[in-house]
C-alpha cells in the first residue's frame, strides 16, 4: 500500500520534471515517462493529482508539445481515484478539492485537442464562500489550496473572487511571509501574479514579494514550480491594448 | 506505458492520504529564516568592503 510520504515523493518528482519542461528541457511525454520510470504506479498516478492543472504550464505558458501519451497518464490518475464531492453538502476540503480537478479537465480538453482522453470533472455548486473575503486569513489559505487555478486559459468562480480581492490576496502573502510559512506564500503570490497578469491593480509589488520568497522561502519542488509559474505570469503580462479592448 | 492494460484503484486510506496532500493546510510551525545561497557572496563582500576599525591616536 502506498503512503503519503510516497505521494508526495512522486509530485515532487513530477514537479521536478514539470520545471524542467518549463524550462525547454526535452521534447518527450513527460507525464507518461513519469509514470514509465516510477517504482510505485499508484503513487505516480496520485502525483499527477496533487500537481493537478500545473501538469500543463509547460504547454500552457512554454509552448511545449503535448502528446496523447500524456493525455492517456492524465485521465488513468482520474480513474485510479475517485473525484471529490461535488454538492452543496461537500466539506470545504472535497470542494477545493474538486475545484482542482476540474482545472486539470479544462485544461486536458484545452491542450488535448483531438485525443479522445477526457475527464468529468464537474464545477462545486453554489460554492459561496469562495466570495466571501471578511474572514481573509482562512480565505487566503483555501485560495492557496487553489493556486493551480492561476493559469492563463483558465476562468471560472475561483478567478472572479481573485478579481475583487487585490486586497486580501496581498494580506494574505504579507501574513504568510510574517509567519514564515514560505509555500502559502508562494502560492498566493502566484494569484498576485495571476492578477498582474490580468492588469489588475495591485497594493503589493508581486515581482518583490515573489524575490523575497524565493530568497527565504528554499526551494522545494512544489514551491519552485509555484515561483517558475508566477514569474512566468508576471513576465508575460497582457499587452495594455489588449486590456483596453476586453473592457 | 506502465500498466496500460491494467486498472490501478485507490484503496479508501490512499484516497484520504492523497486528500491530505491535495488540500495542504498552513504551516502551524514557523521555521527560522535560512540563509539563502546566493547571498554568503553578498555578506561576504560587505564583510570585505567594510572599513577597519579606527585605531587610538597615537602619542595622547
Amino acid at each position: 500500500m502506498s503512503s503519503r510520504a510516497d505521494f508526495a515523493a512522486a509530485a515532487d518528482d513530477l514537479a521536478i520534471r514539470v520545471l524542467s519542461a518549463l524550462r525547454g528541457a526535452g521534447d518527450t511525454a513527460l507525464v507518461a515517462g513519469h509514470i514509465d520510470s516510477a517504482p510505485d504506479a499508484l503513487a505516480a498516478l496520485a502525483a499527477i493529482r496533487v500537481i493537478g492543472a500545473d501538469t500543463f504550464s509547460p504547454y500552457v505558458l512554454a509552448g511545449a508539445p503535448f502528446h496523447a501519451e500524456d493525455a492517456a497518464a492524465v485521465a488513468r490518475s482520474f480513474e485510479a481515484f475517485p473525484l471529490p464531492g461535488t454538492g452543496p453538502t461537500a466539506p470545504t476540503d472535497e470542494r477545493t478539492a474538486a475545484w482542482r480537478d476540474w482545472a486539470t479537465a479544462q485544461l486536458l480538453a484545452r491542450v488535448g485537442g483531438e485525443t479522445t482522453w477526457r475527464v468529468d470533472a464537474a464545477q462545486p455548486e453554489d460554492d459561496r464562500a469562495l466570495a466571501d473575503t471578511a474572514d481573509w486569513q482562512r480565505w487566503c489559505v483555501r485560495m492557496a489550496q487553489l493556486a493551480t487555478l492561476a493559469q492563463p486559459g483558465l476562468d471560472g468562480p475561483v478567478h472572479e473572487a481573485a478579481r475583487g480581492a487585490a486586497l486580501p490576496l496581498s494580506r494574505g502573502v504579507t501574513r504568510s511571509v510574517l509567519r514564515r510559512d514560505f509555500p502559502t506564500a508562494v502560492r498566493l503570490i502566484r494569484w498576485l501574479a495571476w492578477l498582474d497578469h490580468e492588469g489588475v491593480t495591485l497594493p503589493l509589488d508581486p515581482l518583490l514579494a515573489l524575490e523575497h520568497v524565493r530568497l527565504l522561502g528554499g526551494e522545494s519542488p512544489r514551491t519552485a514550480l509555484d515561483l517558475a509559474v508566477a514569474r512566468h505570469l508576471l513576465e508575460e503580462r497582457i499587452p495594455e491594448a489588449t486590456q483596453e479592448a476586453r473592457t | 506505458m506502465l500498466a496500460q492494460d491494467t486498472r490501478i484503484t485507490a484503496t479508501p486510506t490512499e484516497v484520504a492520504a492523497l486528500g491530505d496532500l491535495v488540500v495542504e493546510p498552513e504551516a502551524t510551525i514557523s521555521d527560522p529564516p535560512l540563509p539563502a545561497p546566493e547571498a554568503a557572496g553578498f555578506l561576504l563582500a560587505l564583510l570585505l568592503l567594510s572599513p577597519k576599525e579606527p585605531k587610538e591616536p597615537k602619542g595622547k
